[in-house]
């Protein structure tokens, strides 16, 4: 690697620590004047502190909107090479792609292929998301022969019926209520902190310039 | 698993993992004494010895460490120099153990060439073929690569082609061989049975399983009662953020509530701001408001896209995007899904009198509540389909902003039956001659033949309390009959239905010294409704969410704001004087109550909310509410009942099945041995 | 909670973190703390996949999902590229390039990135791909599957942001017999993975993931900063029940909260040593 090279990794690296480390304390410490309730210039002062942070996500928020151009090129850049190889669905792919684009500038902003077109298919794929749901269900214990498939077949079959409205079912809807109410929850909660605390360890690491992106 | 099973190690980080990993008492030695001379010690590079060793350098970050060190190169020759001269005790661990299982195995006999090449032998006569779906580390598994390489070398040997794949051990799943194989049989016979049970309430009668979803929200665990009634209590100037999160996909389960939710705002002459953090559901939500438009086309003017309904832009970049909506809302509601700007001068989000998600993902639930709901004053209503409900329901008991939850179709249809029921009375406009055109909307002609399409008119009231209430009169048509069930069916909406006369109401009493500040929202900023003399009483219908502002009736019906310091707050005798006042509110001064409110029986929630449906008003459009096809609603929602009995059959008999064959494989193993 | 409070909390939370990596840091230079690949039987499956993809001649497929670097997701993106770089450079002796899919268009550099660090041969630009997202990134999950028709990988990794799009993904893969490894930071595809994967990682063991086939002592220590606040938030939650529990009853005092503290300390070092 060369010397250039080098700074240039290191210096986007002190400009991830340093974005990163204003844009955070300013999201803490900004918009609260009564943090600084003994100052006579407190809510300037908040408001100031608050100011990086609102840059910062306005930022975030339009580079995003932009990225949508990135991935267009990425998905018409792949597709048309799979084109110059015969591939047919890129084919098809490309032509909806132009199909779309002309017909929107051509009928003044008309969306009703959306209604036309896309809503049949993504209700098609929904159902067909159903199917794969209850054929995997079906097989979770061809996967996990064991306790906790058994016990996630027996909360999953609970649960569903729990739902069925059928008066005879009442007490299936008592248990599934208290299944969904307390240890569901309970695990949900549980792995949701998990991760959480996996964002934030991982966060300090991006924060420090430690991941791989920056280390060339 | 051990580790040495696996080796992961790249070459890169070989030589900082090699330093690391030395074991037992050699650790503790200096640097200078473990190392076995010259080559070991120079072969590292500098870079690392400083990041492996001393621990003040590892406190400074690794790009610095790389940016400042020149490294220098490692030989191949060196490291096997390193690897091949190591004492035992320094080996890695992965190394270390590799070698004690070596030296634990028992000495294999010999073998001659001919048995040791007998399964390569096997396989130039007859490969064994086995696909095994996911079976792929199996040793007999071959790919589709590796078929063709035998392949070709059987025709360098000259043998016969291969054997037919079904003949073989599990060769069901053939790729592109066959159109169709045995292995797929069960996937389509459930494919069939779960279509069939889907469909066959649409084509056939009798078929009918399950009961309808309740005419009322009565059980009030998710706040469905509280929230109606907010959505019942907007009026003509109020402005409705409705947040679309839920796209294509989602159509089929929640464009039932999106359409009821956005007929009731407009038919109560309010404006819907729509926001989403996803482009397609913008103009998804622009389908649907066009559907409602065409539905009410022969009686009403056509919607006006920023009169009647606001399409914001997109807002990017997920949660950011949404934490930029309550920051910055004042620059965001300016400009529309089609970069015109709105004229819409709102700065605040506390400003929208009510914000109401309709999202298909818990996620989105989860941002919306947290992004948005905790940094505004305003009150939040969710609504999600059946996926996304016990993953959202957390998020909605959590957050004291978040005053209740629809879900799904089934409370799409008990929503609808009681805006049905409500405006059941109502004569609707006579037909237009030339929709799109004119203003047709409160044209006060009598109608003889309504053209009302209610579904199904509720014959029970759930909550069987009575109020002895004065029927207020709303109906906009002269001809119209006043008609009796009125405040019985506005009470549908209301769970524990409470009259004045029963339950003790709480008020709130002027304390301070007057005249003091009544205010539309609960910040100091909004606008002054009313001034109130020391001693004024109003009914408490709530408060905010740390308590400094409480929300009151005012004498007219409409709600408001008072600081809570400049009142007190007591509960009225229940002694019926005064009662509910005729227009529906209660009547502050001397004796009033409230008419009726719930106790929002919410988990976790002690603090009640108190919200009274408001009967329909003059000037409300109720050819929204009453030109709504009914959309199939109850074969769907038998499809639902007998899709989901089909899923549990399915999934409890593949599961039986397989538990089976795993016990019995067990049996046959433990026999085996 | 007022929010002042959270804040001082959330600030001092963040610095404990900050702290608590470098100290583990420190400490793993002299000893590397032991990950036992044992405790996740996936990645045995995962080294077998590797091997076939490479001996067969057939592409991996990983993909992200929609963990995007411009949400709140990206540090799952980050934890993800970092566990996708050690499997593709596992892979690096195949032939065919691993395909990298993602569903948020701001990770495609990402994706890009992942596959030229750990890639050396040909082919890297086509091998990052898009599809576009939904809400429920259903169009993602099917654009997928008719891609992974035409590329026919040995296996899948889908590691990040995954909704329950992900059954139509894995159906897919059982009915091809390719292998599937999956996690997500959703709690509904978490589900989906458990019930059809082949193999699975549940929560935060996302974040772990590479530090398992990693053997960098810092992505090592990083883990172990997580299972230190892990233990501290077990401990709190069952010395607040306690609490709670002892209030209720009409027993609660001080010296109750350090034996019941003390009993956690001993619990938590024994099953430590154990593992």
């Amino acid at each position: 690697m060369s010397r250039t090279q080098r700074l240039g990794i290191a210096f986007s690296a002190f400009i991830a620590f340093a974005v990163g480390v204003i844009t955070t304390l300013s999201l803490l410490l900004g918009d609260r004047p009564e943090l600084y309730a003994e100052f006579a210039g407190a809510p300037a002062f908040a408001r100031l502190m608050s100011l990086p942070a609102a840059i910062m996500v306005r930022l975030v928020a339009i580079t995003s909107a932009v990225t949508i151009v990135i991935g267009i090129s990425n998905l018409l850049y792949v597709h048309l090479g799979r084109v110059v190889r015969g591939a047919f669905f890129s084919i098809v792919m490309i032509a909806s792609f132009a199909l779309t684009i002309w017909w929107y500038w051509s009928k003044g902003g008309d969306t009703s292929l959306l209604a036309a077109v896309q809503v049949p298919i993504e209700s098609a794929l929904a159902a067909l998301l159903f199917l794969s749901m209850v054929q995997g269900g079906a097989r979770v214990l061809n996967k996990r022969a064991d306790i906790w498939g058994l016990l996630f077949v027996t909360v999953l079959v609970v649960v569903l019926l729990g739902t069925v409205p059928i008066e005879s079912l009442g007490p299936v809807r008592a248990w599934s209520d208290w299944l969904m109410e307390i240890p569901v929850s309970a695990g949900a909660r549980a792995i949701l902190l998990g991760i959480a605390l996996g964002t934030v360890v991982t966060g300090v690491r991006v924060l420090l310039g430690q991941d791989r992106s920056y280390r060339g | 698993m051990n580790d040495d099973d696996f080796n992961w190690l790249p070459q890169e980080e070989e030589q900082e993992a090699a330093q690391q990993s030395r074991r037992g008492l050699f650790r503790f030695l200096p640097r200078f004494r473990r190392g076995r001379g010259g080559a070991a010690a120079s072969a590292p590079s500098e870079e690392s010895s400083l990041s492996g060793r001393r621990g003040l350098f590892r406190l400074i970050p690794r790009f610095l460490r790389r940016a400042r060190s020149a490294p220098t190169e490692a030989t191949a020759a060196d490291l096997a120099l390193e690897m091949g001269e190591r004492p035992v005790e320094q080996l890695d661990d992965r190394l270390l153990a590799l070698r004690e299982r070596a030296q634990s195995r028992p000495e294999q006999e010999t073998v001659s060439p001919r048995e040791a090449l007998y399964d390569v032998d096997d396989v130039l006569v007859r490969p064994e073929i086995i696909h095994r779906p996911g079976g792929v580390i199996s040793p007999l598994a071959l790919s589709k690569a590796q078929q063709e390489q035998v392949e070709l070398l059987r025709d360098m040997v000259g043998g016969t082609a291969l054997p037919d794949d079904s003949q073989s051990e599990g060769g069901l799943l053939s790729r592109g061989k066959r159109l169709f194989s045995l292995g797929a049989i069960p996937h389509l016979l459930v494919s069939i049975l779960m279509l069939l049970a889907l469909a066959l309430p649409f084509v056939a009668t009798g078929f009918s399983e399950g009961e309808l979803p309740p005419l009322a929200f009565h059980e009030d665990r998710h706040g469905t009662t509280t929230a109606f009634n907010m959505l019942d209590n907007l009026t003509l100037d109020d402005y409705v953020l409705l947040a679309f999160e839920y796209g294509p996909t989602a159509a089929g389960e929640l464009d039932e509530l999106a359409d009821v939710i956005l007929r009731h705002i407009f038919a109560q002459g309010s404006k819907a701001i729509i926001v989403s953090s996803n482009p397609i559901t913008i103009v998804h939500a622009r389908n649907v408001i066009a559907a409602i438009e065409r539905s009410v086309a022969p009686v009403s003017t056509r919607l006006v896209e920023n009169q009647d309904y606001y399409l914001l832009r997109f807002l990017s970049g997920g949660a950011l995007g949404l934490r930029d909506l309550s920051r910055n809302f004042g620059s965001i509601v300016n400009t529309s899904a089609r970069g015109m700007p709105t004229g819409l001068g709102f700065t605040s989000l506390d400003e929208m009198t009510l914000m109401v998600l309709i999202a298909e993902r818990a996620e989105d639930v989860r941002h919306w509540a947290e992004q948005v709901a905790t940094e505004t004053d305003s009150d939040f209503i969710a609504a999600t389909g059946y996926a996304a409900q016990p993953l959202a329901e957390p998020y909605v008991y959590a957050h004291e902003d978040i005053v209740g939850m629809f879900i799904g179709v089934r409370d799409a249809y008990t929503y609808n039956q009681i805006l049905q029921a409500n405006y059941a009375d109502y004569e609707l406009p006579p037909r237009r001659e030339d929709p799109g055109t004119g203003d047709g909307e409160s044209a006060p002609t009598p109608s003889p033949t309504p053209t009302a399409t209610a579904t199904a008119t509720p014959t029970a009231t759930p909550t069987p309390t009575a109020t002895e209430t004065p029927q207020p009169q709303a109906t906009p048509t002269p001809t119209a009959t006043p008609t009796e069930p009125e405040p019985e069916l506005v009470q549908l909406a209301v769970a524990p239905a409470a009259t004045a006369t029963q339950i003790p109401s709480p008020v709130a009493e002027v304390i301070a010294q007057g005249p003091v500040n009544i205010r539309r929202r609960p910040n100091t900023a909004s606008d002054i409704l009313a001034l109130a003399a020391t001693g004024d009483i109003f009914p408490v219908l709530g408060e905010n969410g740390d308590g400094s502002w409480i929300n009151i009736l005012l004498p007219d019906g409409i709600e408001a704001w008072i600081a809570s310091f400049l009142v007190e707050q007591y509960i009225a005798p229940a002694d019926g004087t005064g009662g509910g006042a005729p227009d529906g509110s209660a009547r502050a001064g001397d004796g009033q109550t409230v008419l009726q409110f719930d106790f929002s029986l919410r988990l976790g929630k002690t603090r009640p909310r108190f919200y009274q449906a408001n009967p329909p008003a003059q000037g409300d459009r109720a050819e929204f509410v009453l030109l709504r096809d009914g959309r199939q609603e109850e074969q769907r929602l038998d499809a639902m009942t007998l899709g989901t009995i089909a899923a549990v059959l399915v999934i409890v008999a593949g599961n039986v099945f397989y538990m089976m064959r795993a016990l019995t494989r067990r049996r046959r193993a433990s026999q085996g041995n | 909670m007022d929010d002042s409070t959270l804040q001082v909390y959330t600030i001092l939370f963040v610095v404990i973190t900050i702290v608590l990596v470098y100290t583990s840091r420190f400490f793993s230079a002299r000893r590397m703390p032991r990950l036992s690949q044992g405790r996740v039987p996936g990645f045995k499956r995962l080294s077998g996949w590797v091997g076939e993809a490479i001996e067969a001649g057939r592409p991996l497929h990983l993909s992200f999902g929609s963990a995007g670097i411009d949400a709140e997701s990206a540090p799952v993106a980050a934890a993800e590229a970092e566990l996708f770089y050690h499997v593709i450079k596992a892979a690096g002796s195949g032939d065919v390039a691993p395909v990298i899919s993602t569903s948020s268009a701001a990770t495609i550099p990402l994706c890009q990135d992942t596959i030229r660090r750990a890639w050396a041969g040909d082919e890297r630009r086509s091998r990052a791909q898009w599809f576009p997202q939904g809400p429920r990134s259903m169009a993602f999950a099917a654009g997928l599957t008719a891609t992974m028709q035409v590329e026919d990988p040995s296996a899948h990794v889908l590691a990040g942001s995954f909704g329950p799009e992900l059954a139509l993904i894995l159906d897919s893969a059982e009915r091809q017999g390719q292998g599937s490894f999956a996690v997500s930071d959703q709690l509904e595809g978490g589900a989906i993975a458990f019930a059809m994967a082949d193999e699975v990682l549940i929560g935060e063991q996302l974040f772990s993931a590479a530090a398992w086939l990693s053997h960098e002592s810092t992505a090592r220590a990083d883990a172990s900063v997580q299972d230190v606040w892990r233990g501290l938030l077990i401990a709190l939650m069952a010395i607040l029940v306690i609490i709670e529990v002892a209030g209720q009853l009409g027993i609660a005092s001080w010296s109750l909260v350090l034996w019941a503290a003390l009993a956690l300390v001993v619990i938590g070092v024994v099953f430590v040593r154990r593992r």
